[in-house]
């Protein structure tokens, strides 16, 4: 079991040291100084309550269908597939596009000056795909190999830059501005967003252990970001920070000179493999339980397990991306800004129908729903879409960012809407409850969505979820 | 022009080098052109007429 919480930590890892969140971190560092500490604790309690609070209401289940069931159940069909597509797969395209060009600039830049860079972020886009498309062991070997780089990495370069080189006293924002504030408070919380994606790869876990692998991922992920950002400080003015969009690389310059440069090349180069590999391989499998779910065409659901066509799929437009040139627009960086702005309203969304089924199952009738899990999940979500509106109103660009969840919405009601038609149908009638996913004769290898039973009448018994192994294939014991 | 012409020029002082990339072709990189100077290509009118027109004037966006 040891070996599938480091796969799982891995996983999740992937998407906080990528060279993305380190930008944000750098300029989370360079607009509140020492500040961010309490800002980084402050949205892990966050992210750790939302963890907590969502298991409570039987979200965070190594079921990933319990979702998707909560989401159709409470909204209908159509808002749960809107929801869905939004976020994740917005994001997924987009920042793996910002992090394959940003790779491709890393490597022709620090380590081949004559490899075109468009050419490198096309080879990484090959590789990972080859490795999703290989198996989940595959994908799982890559992810331990780039997310063990990228850590190894940016932990040496922060205890060199803590304990030796030329330091300075790190000086603290005096007088932070509650404009910057608010910005930092919303930076943040969003360097910690996608931990939710985990449920999708990791079945293996009963609900219990899957929230306290996602907690021991924000805690450890934290702890590294604070020694980063402190050795960061340390050699790099906050003016200067808060300004660059590439403040790690001038923090490793600054720590151990060309030395640090390649490092910091290879952790860049590293993380945007892992969080790439990472938004690639659990998109893709909630695509095709979505498929399942009969939200999206059967063409994608196929198999959960190896979904080759939803990969395919989700490469092709990441190539498109970056063969039109979207990578060298500003709205590729907006675009990340609102699917990230969009995923706390998508936690605030699946909090609240978490919620209103807690109250529903707990207080049946009219009573005001009163207990401590019905009215958490109401708190937090009011945190999130609190949160989701300072970054949009301290945004360099509020209404460029606006425009952008608009159009990110508009698609994702044109997407919902076509992959509901083509699933379903005109005129069938459609089923906003259960999926008929258990009595497809396609049984999964994946238990993830096909195998697992609820415990439990409901979504909401304290101790929900499924029980791994239940109904499982005899292949499926083998594997284990 | 190509690159070898441009490395020619480089200490030309009519020469004048503009860095017009943009999104993650700017954000991105690490270097620029020796002596070249950042200029938006979004506000192109605003710094158009700063430059002589007797200059040769080189831009670059990739």
């Amino acid at each position: 079991m040891t070996v599938q919480y480091l796969i799982a930590l891995a996983w999740m890892t992937g998407l906080l040291i990528s060279p993305e969140a380190l930008l944000v971190q750098g300029n989370l560092s360079g607009l509140c100084g020492l500040g961010f500490i309490p800002l980084l604790a402050a949205a892990i309690i966050l992210h750790w309550t939302n963890v907590t609070a969502t298991r409570h209401a039987g979200v965070t289940d190594p079921a990933a269908l319990v979702e998707i069931k909560l989401l159709t159940g409470a909204l209908g069909p159509l808002s749960a597939s809107v929801l869905l597509l939004m976020a994740r797969p917005a994001l997924a395209v987009c920042l793996a596009t910002a992090l394959l060009v940003t790779a491709g600039f890393v490597f022709n830049e620090v380590f081949l000056y004559w490899f075109p860079n468009f050419g490198f972020a096309a080879l990484l886009l090959t590789i990972i795909l080859v490795l999703n498309l290989a198996g989940p062991r595959a994908a799982a070997a890559g992810q331990l190999l780039f997310t063990a780089a990228a850590i190894a990495g940016l932990a040496g370069l922060a205890v060199v830059g803590l304990f030796n080189g030329d330091r300075t006293t790190p000086e603290t924002a005096t007088a932070l501005s509650m404009t910057a504030g608010a910005r930092g408070a919303g930076l943040a919380a969003i360097g910690f967003v996608g931990y939710d994606l985990l449920r999708y790869n990791n079945h293996r876990f009963y609900p219990a252990q899957l929230a306290m692998v996602i907690k021991t991922g924000l805690v450890m992920g934290g702890l590294l970001l604070v020694l980063w950002n402190t050795a960061v400080l340390f050699h790099i003015a906050p003016s200067r920070l808060a300004d660059t969009s590439i403040p790690h690389i001038l923090a490793a310059k600054a720590i151990a000179g060309s030395t640090g440069r390649i490092i910091i090349g290879i952790v860049a180069i590293a993380g945007a493999c892992a969080a790439v590999n990472y938004l690639f391989q659990t998109v893709a499998r909630m695509l095709a339980t979505m498929a399942r779910s009969h939200l999206l065409p059967t063409v994608f659901g196929h198999s959960t397990h190896r979904p080759t066509r939803a990969l395919f799929t989700l490469a092709v437009i990441v190539g498109l991306l970056m063969a039109t040139g979207f990578a060298g627009t500003d709205w590729l960086d907006i675009s990340i800004r609102a699917s990230l702005v969009l995923w706390l309203v998508f936690y605030a969304v699946i909090l609240f129908a978490g919620g209103r089924k807690a109250s529903q199952e707990r207080n049946p009738g009219p009573a005001l729903p009163s207990s401590r899990v019905t009215i958490r999940p109401f708190s937090i979500a009011l945190a999130m879409t609190v949160i989701a509106g300072m970054l949009i109103t301290t945004d360099d660009d509020p209404t460029a960012l606006f425009q952008a969840i608009t159009a990110i919405l508009a698609l994702a009601v044109v997407f919902a809407g076509a992959g509901l038609f083509l699933a379903r149908g005109i005129g069938t009638k459609t089923n906003t409850g259960s999926p008929h996913i258990r009595k497809e004769k396609n049984h999964d290898e994946n238990p993830t969505t096909s195998d697992c039973l609820p415990v439990g009448s409901g979504l909401n018994t304290g101790r929900s979820g499924c029980i791994p192994g239940r109904q499982r294939s005899a292949d499926d014991h083998r594997r284990t | 022009m190509t690159i070898d012409e441009l490395k020619a020029m480089l200490d030309d002082p009519d020469l004048v080098v503009l860095d017009v990339r943009r999104g993650k072709d700017w954000k991105s990189s690490e270097f620029k052109i020796q002596g070249a100077a950042y200029a938006k290509p979004e506000a192109y009118e605003q710094w158009a007429d700063t430059y002589s027109k007797s200059k040769t004037i080189v831009l670059y966006c990739a």
